[in-house]
């Protein structure tokens, strides 16, 4: 074992703190809990190689590994965890075309990624009735000659306000419950029938898009299904293996930001005549938040480097997204008790970071699907 | 970066685990019962060369790296904690201290028998007044001569009944504090130096834990550990390795706890379907496997770095928190599991539960951890990993 970053990953992860720290900060520190992600700066994101992270080179992508896409992610929530996950989404359909899909795939929607022309993708699965149980999904793709007609809604897409395309998860054959019968489509938002609905007031991540859809008739043509009828949950499921790696980094950035905030105003804060950090009970809150950083960032490096070995990694990735999720949850409310009441207001960082990180443990598989997977995993194997 | 293990380590690995399973397993529950000192399988441990791992083979030991050894340690704690913490204080704390801070003549007296398994080493920095505060040494070494004269009592000495020497920390200049405290390698034959108690523990009871008394103990100077005065830093840079020894036990409790549930709740039926099926014992269970992964990892790369030779103040210490309170926590959902039988001792889980609680305490408590870590964070401020 060797825990220490490569040069490559080192200098990753540096270009991805600049990046972050001067083009990203200054616009989104500016934001009201009302704005948007400005298009100018998801232009700038994509125009620098952050939304093909994982593309490979003689593809026109960065052709970084797992881990260093692990690395770019947590370096984004350090700064602005609406960025990350923006990022995240569509670096999560570039590699769906990247693995699923054929060139004709590449050159109509990879090729927009590349560009920048359309700056994010979008993932469609969750819908109304079903979110943990995604394949009991109920939006209809018919078959009409050589194309399908779309009809149903999605909630909780993400980017939904930014992206020209869609990824979407619809069943083709109603015969069938569950799985078997799901099919993944690409959509582009210029399609008739295609409405983009409202977007949801959310408790955090206030600057990234997150919409309802609906599609009405909308016709796709056949080319635009990826893979075969019947394995568009294949599709979704391995898109979602890697997207718990990158949740779960997005959770230790946002998690180390607010421990950075917590530790230094526990040196300047002083009550009873000493620094709050030197009372046990402020020291304790450090020590545990650190620990616990520490054992997540290990647990997501590791599934990150299966990954990009190629090697078994769903366990891991569960385990990963389980701990560092709930990890930062806990360590962003601590970091507003050691502020006191300067937590709970606006005017200093930590309230944002909790409001930001809380989602972690919901998306891409709760806490209690992540839960159910290690189960069956772990008792499976004796 | 990688995770893989080196041929071997994985050998060393599954050494251990033989080892554990045909012949520490089998044992674990008469020597917790009896509270016997499995003299036997020590001398089998030696025969492996599992007392002195880290040792250089030209000075008898295994040569292997410390993240081998902790995979080691972690083996046969899984089957036994008492056997783990027999062989984690003859490794971490007498043969490290000794092969970092030794002369050669030193070298060869001592560490050579101590990796050899030929001699078992005992670590008494504990007194009954120095317990988390360790550097408020009240046992005393007088020059005299050529040779040092302790006086002195320690506490909470495990291997001490067993053992053929010990490292002894006493302060050779009260008026200095912790830089006057001097570590000495002492033969527990020498006249003068006394069992006065064997404790009765709450686990980990294969293993002897005594109160020594230091009458008149002559110690020649020669056995002084590295220079007068600077004793506090070899036990300070010794609890470092050690603690990723107690890490590594609790490893294996951790592991022992899940390996219990897991096979319990399949064979455990209620309401007509094995409890394996229920989300309550399942989400038990895939919290005990992710906080033991997380504690491995916490665990290897402080095992890891310390094998570069670095210090690793925070690393060991978070390995040692994490690591024992997953422990203990795993501990807690086995018996939660295996509900009254979880309270029995016809089933491992009531061992286990005691054995953990240890963990906790030893070589640092969970509160000393957490008051180095945060020390550290908050004048270093929080780094890359």
């Amino acid at each position: 074992m060797k825990f220490e970053l490569t040069d490559d990953q080192k200098a990753v992860q540096e270009w991805a703190r600049n990046f972050s720290e001067t083009i990203v900060a200054p616009v989104v520190s500016k934001l009201s809990d009302r704005d948007k992600l400005p298009m100018d700066l998801l232009k700038k994101l994509s125009a620098e190689g952050f939304m093909s992270l994982m593309v490979p080179e003689a593809q026109g992508g960065a052709g970084l590994d797992s881990l260093s896409f692990s690395l770019v992610i947590t370096e984004l929530a350090r700064i602005c965890a609406s960025t990350s996950i923006s990022v995240a989404v569509t670096n999560m359909i570039a590699d769906v075309l990247v693995r699923e899909g054929q060139k004709h795939h590449h050159d109509k929607f990879l090729s927009q990624l590349l560009s920048g022309e359309s700056p994010t993708a979008s993932f469609c699965l969750t819908e109304n009735s079903s979110g943990s149980d995604a394949s009991a999904l109920q939006m209809t793709a018919k078959k009409e000659g050589d194309q399908y007609c779309l009809n149903g809604e999605k909630i909780y897409v993400t980017n939904g306000a930014f992206s020209n395309f869609f990824l979407i998860m619809a069943r083709t054959n109603t015969e069938i419950n569950g799985s078997k019968g799901v099919s993944a489509f690409l959509v582009p938002r210029a399609s008739k029938g295609v409405v983009i609905g409202k977007e949801e007031d959310k408790m955090g991540l206030n600057a990234s898009s997150t919409t309802r859809m609906v599609f009405e008739n909308v016709l796709v043509p056949e080319s635009d299904r990826l893979l075969n009828e019947g394995e568009g949950m294949q599709v979704a499921l391995r898109a979602l293996d890697g997207g718990r790696i990158s949740v779960a980094s997005q959770a230790l950035g946002v998690a180390k930001r607010s421990l950075e905030a917590g530790i230094e105003y526990a040196k300047v804060r002083e009550q009873f005549g000493k620094t709050l950090g030197e009372f046990q009970a402020i020291q304790w809150k450090i020590a545990n938040a650190s620990t616990e950083l520490s054992a997540a960032e290990l647990l997501i490096r590791r599934a990150a480097w299966l990954k990009s070995q190629k090697l078994p990694h769903r366990l891991e990735a569960s385990m990963a997204k389980l701990f560092s999720t709930e990890m930062a949850i806990r360590l962003c409310d601590e970091m507003i008790q050691i502020h006191g009441g300067y937590g709970y207001i606006k005017d200093y960082p930590v309230e944002k970071y909790y409001r930001d990180v809380r989602v972690t443990s919901l998306y891409e598989g709760t806490s209690e699907i992540q839960r159910t997977v290690i189960a069956k995993n772990i008792l499976g194997g004796l | 970066m990688n995770f893989n293990f080196t041929d071997e380590q994985i050998a060393v690995r599954d050494m251990a685990r033989d080892f554990a399973d045909r012949r520490v397993r089998p044992l674990a529950d008469e020597l917790d019962k009896t509270g016997r000192y499995p003299q036997e399988l020590v001398k089998e441990m030696a025969g492996l060369s599992l007392m002195g791992m880290c040792v250089p083979e030209s000075l008898g030991g295994a040569g292997m790296d410390m993240l081998a050894y902790v995979l080691a340690l972690e083996e046969i704690s899984t089957a036994c904690a008492s056997t783990g913490v027999i062989m984690s204080v003859n490794n971490s704390l007498v043969c490290e201290p000794i092969k970092s801070f030794a002369t050669d003549e030193q070298k060869q007296r001592f560490l050579v028998p101590l990796a050899k398994g030929e001699k078992l080493g005992c670590y008494a920095l504990t007194e009954p007044n120095a317990g988390t505060d360790a550097g408020h040494q009240e046992t005393k070494a007088i020059k005299k001569g050529q040779s040092f004269v302790l006086n002195g009592t320690k506490q909470f000495i495990t291997n001490g009944a067993e053992a053929d020497l010990c490292i002894v920390y006493a302060s050779t200049a009260p008026e200095k504090g912790v830089k006057g405290i001097s570590a000495f390698i002492v033969e527990t034959k020498s006249p003068g130096f006394k069992i006065s108690k064997k404790e009765k523990k709450l686990g980990i009871k294969g293993s002897s834990c005594v109160q020594i008394v230091l009458d008149n103990v002559e110690v020649p100077e020669a056995n002084l550990l590295h220079r007068e005065g600077e004793g506090f830093k070899v036990a300070m840079s010794t609890l470092e390795v050690g603690r990723i020894g107690i890490a590594a036990q609790a490893l294996g409790i951790g592991q022992a706890a899940l390996t219990a549930s897991l096979k319990y709740s399949k064979e455990r039926e209620q309401f007509g379907q094995p409890i394996a099926n229920f989300q309550a014992i399942q989400f038990m269970m895939a919290d005990m496997a992710t906080r033991l992964e997380a504690a491995r990892m916490l665990t290897y790369k402080a095992a890891q770095l310390k094998g570069t030779g670095a210090r690793t103040p925070v690393e060991s210490s978070q390995a040692k928190l994490y690591a024992s309170e997953m422990c203990m926590y795993n501990a807690w959902a086995a018996v939660q599991i295996h509900g009254g039988y979880g309270y029995v001792e016809d089933y491992i889980p009531e061992r286990l539960f005691r054995d953990a609680k240890i963990c906790e305490i030893y070589e640092g408590t969970s509160e000393v951890q957490r008051i180095l870590i945060a020390r550290n964070l908050i004048k270093e401020g929080l780094s890359d990993l």
